[in-house]
């Protein structure tokens, strides 16, 4: 069933490839028709793996393996943990899909292609049992999002994000590669299962445990490398941006999850503090920054490094509550985030053709429609009871409590200060008087209030009932408790 | 068996001075088939059981080897595929297919086949002497291919450095085969190596001058393959000659010389055991094998110091030395290769530098000398080989589109072209796209264009169906001339790309895996400090790729285009000017070789595999 997952994209793609892209509009509904029917394909299959999926194991699930390769061991599978990041690209793709349906009009078979493969790719990354392929799939989505911030970008310093994207994300990630080498030599495999159950010595844990921690801390992004990130999303299309909010930054928490956790357990417990304290700097830093921001993009894109923050600190907490509070707002931060995006890049953008706050002012009088969802998945971004990232948030501070009550309450605050600057946003985006720059704006059209709803659905229902998911994580997540 | 055909080849070169009317086009396809069936033959004979683990001919002047004829294989396809790409364009005007050649493509194929012949004989040389003079005639080859066009200015004038500081090296190379006949007496390499082999102490002075031989010949070698502190010429020529020499120039040569390095510091690297024991009994150095940061090397360099101020042991060491030089050598290639190529705004220039980088990669490889590190290095260079052919290939293909597109609009309305007008055309797109040319070169070019549309108005006239032209073409000099190339060639400026991402070695492209292969066997063997600068000079020089993908992929303002010539330029750029398929071929099946290699790549791996633990005697 995974290989079905991570062909059908590729079979979408190979149908459009040949496809001639003319001016008719008849062919270009073809083609995004085709695209969009492929990635819900591959949603449903993903669905239907969720019901099959037992979660009573910590084994790897529905494991498939092609013994082609001689330098590394291909197999995919999914567990508890993989099983949530992977139904969130499957449902994050067509959402980006459809977020971008109207207004890409040149090249789009390069556009339809590139987020088809995009898919197949992440989607291998995080069921891929091999450290090698990990890291081969890991940074393999780089040259092509490189390609789309380039081609469908806005603005004309596209080109100055895309390369700080691109070279922060490969300088930080071939330490990882020297990492796994190393690794390699060690053990002679890169197998997970294979890995986990060796011992490596706390010294040499250290070293390879840096070299990964580089790799994830600049793909989260944390403290000193987060440069990358708000310009990446604020220059990159929109489909891009909802694409590395939803799914590429969850790549840096599964590997934390995957490698840190599991495969380097004492030197993550030697260097929690230190990774705490970082957590800890980035989300004050992120949250004060976020406030000031004057373009709507780059203010979601910094609250995500706010939120990125808190999932890293519930990441290290060791403890039940903390990690599953981690895995949930990973996945909340998968919902709301993107729905944000689609709010100021994708519905304010296209009507006004600006993201500057100053220019936007008064959208309810126009918009009541957008604006009343507009202002519910600002509430959920801060972290409202009832919505999946309140759990989130709350199960990772209880966990950062149990082990550091100082890191909790300063990790707290971040909750106040998501609020100030979501509420603050939408504030001035909605109300007071109509600016007078703006023109007579039509309120959301059938197209955004599909993808703005189909977000908003599954982040109540699961903040309502989280033990859906919390049941399939329970085992796999109690595997990754470290104990002295 | 090689020789033979190679022989055949010779004849056949005699061929234009038979009957000299022969077409050019022509000339190049015979030569590039001929290429072929030498690969071909090549390759049968790998499977031949007398081989075995090398066989000794011609009284020990030659040997044949697998690895030998594997990579004499490689070389000559490697030489069939270019020569199959000689320039041609296929230009449509008005239902006419005129296929456009290069004049000097006769002169061209000859010179290569001299060339290639050379490249093949050197890596099976089994003495000093056969070494030298196969090398020679290697680089004549190349001297007078890089000066071949003898109009422009700036390939004599490349010719000529190339020539005079490739004439230098040889020298060295020359002293370096003195030295070691007059210390030992013999040139045969299989002597030298049983006589490194049972000397010891007692002997030293035969040593010493055995290493300071090699040394000498290393360097010349080095010297030859643009490695590090000896590369200054290397920008310089490739940006002087014209593209389709420079493909020849930068694969070509390197391989044979590499397998020959390889070759050598196999056969001295076994016997390396001995000579670390030696030095661990004088007490200086404990462990040669980790010479792995710069500090292990200065160390090391200071103790040859003592060891020299002392006389004890009187050892400048055979293996030892050679590691430290490919080691050295190797990093300030990494270095230099990526920091220069961050301030080149010209494509081959930038490309010279990229080969340099990469060069540093294939040495750390080679000073390594294990027999993973051998298999990395014999999987890189033929990775290399391939995504470097790839990029020239491509670059040849948009020069022929985009600087013809200029021409076409001229031929196709030859009815009436005022000259001048035509000139002033070529000169504001120039400015357009921000371009100094020097003026000679300019001029070169308006006078080239003119000889070229007499001789199109003349076949028109003659209405023949299928046209053979002869003219020079201009090559693309800067980067920027590649500008918004996706919006109308995609499919091109996707592959070349995707070879430049290749180069810059992401994941799941045939790049990575060279590289990993190369750190996995650094690391294994202790390197740490190489390692971790070759990752950041990876880092670095991606930036430079990227500079080109993003150059590829940012839109030129339509705006500009249209002042220029209204939408006839847009016109013939996308249906007039097509690249032959055989070109086109080429290029989609070694994209897509670099792109899906990762799904199937035991093929390629299981043979570098065998290769080198064929040399390793397994």
């Amino acid at each position: 069933m995974l290989t079905l997952l991570i062909i059908i994209p590729l079979i979408g793609s190979l149908i459009i490839l040949p496809m001639a892209e003319t001016e008719s509009l008849q062919s270009k509904n073809q083609m995004k028709q085709i695209a969009l029917t492929t990635s819900l394909i591959n949603f449903f299959i993903s669905l239907f793996l969720w019901y099959e999926f037992d979660s009573t194991t910590t084994q790897f699930q529905f494991v498939s393996e092609f013994n082609q390769l001689n330098f590394c061991h291909l197999n995919f599978g999914v567990d508890g943990i993989s099983l949530y990041f992977l139904l969130l690209t499957t449902f994050v793709t067509p959402i980006a899909l459809l977020s971008n349906y109207t207004n890409i009009t040149t090249n789009l078979k390069f556009f339809l292609i590139s987020f088809l493969v995009l898919e197949t790719l992440q989607i291998c990354a995080f069921v891929s049992l091999d450290l090698l392929l990990f890291y081969i799939f890991f940074e393999s989505v780089l040259p092509i999002l490189f390609i789309v911030i380039l081609l469908f970008g806005h603005g004309t310093d596209r080109f100055r994000s895309a390369l700080l994207f691109f070279l922060y994300t490969l300088a930080g990630s071939l330490p990882m590669l020297l990492s796994i080498l190393v690794i390699y030599s060690y053990i002679g495999s890169t197998d997970f299962q294979l890995i986990s159950l060796y011992d490596i010595s706390l010294e040499s844990q250290k070293l390879l445990w840096l070299g990964f921690f580089i790799a994830f801390a600049v793909k989260t992004p944390l403290y000193p490398f987060i440069i990358w990130l708000p310009k990446a999303h604020s220059d990159s299309p929109l489909a891009g941006s909802i694409l590395l909010a939803g799914t590429i930054l969850k790549l840096a928490t599964y590997g934390y999850i995957r490698v840190l956790i599991n495969i380097l357990p004492d030197a993550t417990n030697y260097f929690s503090p230190l990774i705490q304290t970082i957590a800890i700097i980035s989300l004050i830093y992120a949250s004060f920054s976020t406030i000031i921001q004057q373009d709507t993009k780059r203010l979601i894109a910094y609250s995500s490094v706010a939120h990125m923050a808190v999932v890293v600190l519930g990441l290290f907490s060791n403890n039940l509550p903390g990690i599953e509070g981690a895995i949930l707002l990973g996945i909340a931060h998968g919902f709301v985030s993107p729905a944000l995006f689609i709010c100021v890049g994708g519905v304010i953008y296209d009507r006004t053709g600006t993201r500057v706050i100053n220019y936007i002012r008064g959208l309810v009088t126009y918009m009541p429609v957008f604006t009343i969802l507009f202002f519910l998945f600002t509430l959920c971004n801060t972290g409202i009871p009832l919505s999946l990232n309140f759990l989130g948030e709350q199960l990772s501070l209880i966990g950062i409590w149990q082990t550091n009550p100082i890191i909790a309450s300063l990790g707290a605050t971040g909750i106040i200060l998501s609020a100030c600057y979501s509420i603050f946003l939408y504030n001035r985006l909605s109300y007071g008087n109509l600016s007078p720059y703006l023109p007579p704006l039509k309120d959301i059209n059938r197209r955004e209030y599909f993808l703005l709803i189909s977000l908003l659905i599954p982040t109540t229902i699961f903040g309502i009932f989280p033990n859906v998911i919390l049941n399939t994580l329970h085992t796999s997540t109690t595997a990754l408790l470290y104990y002295n | 068996m090689v020789f033979i055909t190679l022989l055949t080849l010779i004849s056949a070169k005699a061929l234009p001075v038979l009957n000299t009317n022969i077409s050019s086009l022509h000339f190049s396809r015979i030569s590039s088939i001929s290429f072929i069936y030498i690969a071909y033959i090549s390759f049968n004979s790998i499977y031949l059981s007398c081989i075995g683990k090398g066989l000794g001919i011609y009284s020990g002047l030659f040997q044949i080897t697998q690895l030998g004829q594997v990579i004499e294989m490689f070389i000559f396809l490697i030489g069939g595929l270019i020569l199959m790409s000689w320039p041609q364009i296929k230009q449509t005007l008005d239902n006419i297919n005129i296929l456009i050649t290069d004049k000097y493509s006769k002169d061209y194929s000859i010179i290569v086949l001299f060339s290639s012949l050379g490249s093949s004989l050197l890596i099976s040389s089994l003495d000093l002497i056969s070494i030298y003079l196969s090398i020679e005639l290697q680089s004549f080859g190349l001297y007078i291919l890089a000066s071949l066009y003898r109009n422009s200015e700036s390939a004599t004038n490349a010719g000529l450095k190339y020539f005079l500081l490739g004439g230098l090296s040889s020298c060295i190379i020359l002293l370096g085969t003195g030295l070691i006949y007059s210390y030992t007496g013999t040139t045969n390499l299989e002597s030298l190596y049983i006589l490194n082999s049972i000397s010891d102490i007692n002997q030293q002075y035969i040593l010493q001058g055995l290493s300071i031989g090699l040394i000498l010949i290393f360097i010349g070698f080095l010297f030859k393959i643009a490695a590090a502190p000896l590369h200054n010429w290397s920008p310089d020529v490739y940006d002087g000659v014209p593209t389709i020499v420079t493909i020849w120039l930068t694969i070509v040569p390197k391989i044979a010389i590499l397998i020959l390095l390889l070759e050598l510091q196999v056969q001295l690297g076994i016997i390396g055991g001995l000579k670390t024991i030696i030095i661990n009994n004088t007490g200086y150095i404990s462990t040669i094998e980790n010479i792995g940061s710069i500090k292990d090397i200065l160390l090391l360099l200071e103790n040859f110091k003592i060891n020299i101020n002392l006389n004890i042991n009187n050892s400048l060491l055979g293996l030892p030395v050679l590691k430290t030089l490919i080691i050295i050598s190797s990093i300030l290639s990494l270095i230099i290769g990526s920091l220069l190529g961050l301030a080149q705004i010209k494509i081959k220039r930038l490309l010279a530098y990229s080969t340099i980088s990469h060069i540093g990669f294939i040495l750390l490889a080679l000073a390594i000398n294990t027999e993973q590190s051998i298999e990395s290095f014999i999987f890189y260079i033929l990775q290399y080989t391939f995504t470097n052919l790839n990029i020239f290939l491509i670059i040849l293909g948009l020069t022929y589109i985009i600087n013809n597109s200029i021409i076409s609009p001229l031929t196709s309305l030859a009815s009436n072209p005022p000259l001048s007008q035509d000139c002033s055309s070529v000169g504001t797109r120039e400015k357009k796209n921000n371009i100094k040319i020097e003026n000679l070169n300019d001029n070169s070019i308006i006078t080239s264009y003119n000889n070229n549309e007499a001789l199109v108005r003349d076949f028109t006239l003659e209405n023949k169906r299928v046209n053979f032209e002869e003219k020079i073409i201009k090559d693309i000099n800067y980067i920027s001339e590649f500008k918004g190339l996706f919006f109308s060639n995609p499919f091109l400026s996707l592959s070349l790309a995707a070879s430049l991402f290749s180069m810059a070695g992401i994941p799941p492209l045939i790049g990575f895996f060279s590289k990993q292969f190369v750190l996995y066997s650094a690391l294994q063997n202790g390197y740490y400090f190489i390692s971790i600068l070759g990752i950041i000079v990876s880092v670095i020089s991606a930036s430079y790729y990227l500079k080109i993908i993003k150059i590829l992929f940012t839109e030129s303002t339509e705006s500009e285009l249209n002042s220029v010539s209204p939408q006839e330029e847009n016109l013939n750029k996308s249906e007039n000017i097509i690249i032959t398929n055989t070109h086109s071929y080429l290029i989609s099946i070694l994209t897509l070789f670099i792109l899906l290699f990762f799904i199937k790549p035991t093929i390629i791996l299981n043979s570098t595999q065998l290769l080198s633990l064929s040399l390793f005697f397994v």
